[in-house]
């Protein structure tokens, strides 16, 4: 089997083509940039001013908004159940460069496939997000380019949980491959009561053949601990 | 009159004023100027943080005029000005000058209130009366509005508050309502489901909130149906051409009719002639 994520060894003016989903990735490596080209669902042409052409890599990524996920029927959830699912939300794809500098540069950054927009919240305040329909207790055939998100829904409330959506934050989900499979941390929703918030935890990406996979794309939403450039910024955005 | 005069007799300098006390009056005066305008805009940006955009403007513009006229009269009076005169000066050339300009107090006065009814912001799209456009800058006078064929537009405060005004990027999302007319005789069920196909197929709009699909009325030209589409404000002219686009697509497939403003004389021989 191909191996379609990790690091893209481009020669120069040696084209790459990977085909993910309804997509078709083209990278070609010039002296001077990085030629990139996408057809298919989603099409995107252009120039990357790269250094170098190593520690090109080719990496799974969740999408740039929140995901509202429906099962296709909603389903009851008795008091002290807990169901687990795979949720196989389409897949983004990233190129990233590491050649030369210190920090990566973020080359391209699509969805591989179009995905229907909604708005989760009132008219009056709300965000917006994609929407994915999925049949929870359906072992169909997964599509090349699906993430596999690990999910957990308790229902620690004395009454019976209806469970017809949910927003998954899906950019605070970090990435391993597992044989060429794209998986997310283990997301798990405990329901305490519709006068109660619900609790949603974050856990470890599962082990795979017994060890823990590597993050090979780490979460989008990551906050600084640098004091020294938040102090930085809090003082020009005073004065600037 | 008399006291006008002698009021304005007061500000006269009875002795000169060497320029090497005027000198150093004015660096302190520029000096203190530019203090002023970098602590007001500290301040704005600390103390007024929470308050919208249009308000700091303001606020700003007040904090350095304040600033500004108290630091005058404090240079001036340093160097050895006579401020008493020019303040009583002030209070009358005050009166006068507001007895002869009622028109903008008015404004003034209705701009606050504008203000304080916090209805729009700088960068708003809003309609006031028959001008849309977006908020460029909002002043003590007037509303300045720049159409989207970039006039810029000045509306007096008092007009804006006598006007109805129509705030259209408020919330974030909105919904665009197209209307659709179809022959008497099209399946009411076929045209709204094929309606429904559109709503769900269009990528520019929202599935939640759900799109409205409905029969809308009788008319004399056939039955009428409407589509309401959610969708980000900033999405309007895609979502506008994308559903138009869609709509004459699924129809087309759909074998469906759009009815158009012509004289339709049918019989049942030849059903569907079109004269116009």
């Amino acid at each position: 089997m191909t191996k379609r994520w990790g690091e893209i060894d481009l020669g120069i003016d040696q084209l790459y083509s990977a085909s993910i989903g309804r997509i078709t990735v083209q990278l070609i490596q010039e002296p001077q940039a990085l030629r990139y080209s996408v057809d298919g669902a989603v099409k995107v042409s252009g120039w990357r001013t790269v250094q170098g052409s190593s520690g090109i890599t080719l990496r799974p990524a969740t999408a740039d908004l929140p995901v509202v996920i429906l099962p296709d029927e909603p389903i009851s959830i008795f008091p002290g159940a807990s169901v687990f699912f795979d949720v196989h939300l389409p897949v983004w794809l990233q190129v990233v460069s590491f050649a030369n500098t210190r920090a990566q540069q973020l080359l391209l950054d699509i969805p591989s496939e179009s995905q229907k927009r909604t708005w989760f919240g009132s008219p009056e305040a709300g965000e917006p997000a994609y929407v994915f329909r999925f049949k929870p207790f359906q072992n169909d055939p997964v599509s090349d380019n699906r993430l596999r998100v690990p999910l957990q829904i308790k229902n620690s409330s004395p009454g019976m949980l209806w469970f017809d959506r949910f927003l998954l934050r899906v950019n605070q989900l970090d990435i391993a491959v597992n044989d060429d499979s794209p998986i997310t941390n283990e997301v798990t929703v405990t329901f305490k009561g519709t006068d109660q918030f619900s609790q949603i935890s974050i856990g470890e990406i599962p082990e795979y053949n017994g060890a823990q996979a590597a993050v090979m794309t780490p979460r989008r939403l990551s906050g600084s601990a640098d004091f020294l450039r938040k102090s930085f910024l809090f003082l020009r955005d005073l004065t600037g | 009159m008399t006291r006008v005069a002698q009021i304005l007799s007061q500000i006269s300098i009875r002795e000169s004023i060497p320029w090497e006390r005027l000198l150093p009056a004015f660096i302190v005066f520029i000096t203190g100027f530019i203090l002023i305008r970098f602590f007001a805009r500290i301040a704005v940006r600390t103390v007024a943080r929470p308050l919208k955009e249009q308000s700091k403007v303001l606020l700003r513009k007040i904090l350095v005029y304040l600033g500004s006229a108290l630091l005058l009269i404090l240079v001036l009076n340093a160097a050895g000005v006579s401020v008493g005169g020019l303040l009583g000066a002030a209070g009358v050339i005050g009166i006068a000058v507001g007895i002869a300009s009622q028109a903008s107090l008015s404004n003034i006065i209705s701009g606050l209130f504008l203000l304080s009814e916090r209805f729009f912001e700088l960068g708003d799209v809003v309609t006031i009366g028959e001008y849309t456009g977006t908020v460029y800058a909002v002043d003590l006078l007037s509303v300045k509005i720049r159409k989207f064929d970039n006039l810029l537009i000045r509306i007096p405060n008092q007009t804006i508050l006598d006007s109805n005004l129509v705030n259209i990027t408020r919330f974030p999302i909105r919904r665009m309502d197209f209307v659709v007319v179809v022959p008497f005789d099209e399946p009411v069920a076929r045209v709204l489901d094929a309606l429904r196909a559109v709503s769900e197929h269009s990528k520019s709009s929202l599935e939640s909130p759900e799109p409205l699909v409905m029969f809308k009325s009788y008319e004399e030209r056939g039955l009428s149906f409407l589509l309401g589409v959610w969708f980000e404000r900033e999405l309007y002219v895609d979502v506008r051409n994308e559903i138009a686009e869609s709509i004459q697509r699924q129809f087309t497939e759909c074998g469906i009719r759009m009815e158009i403003l012509a004289v339709r004389l049918e019989d049942g021989a030849k059903k569907g002639t079109l004269l116009s």
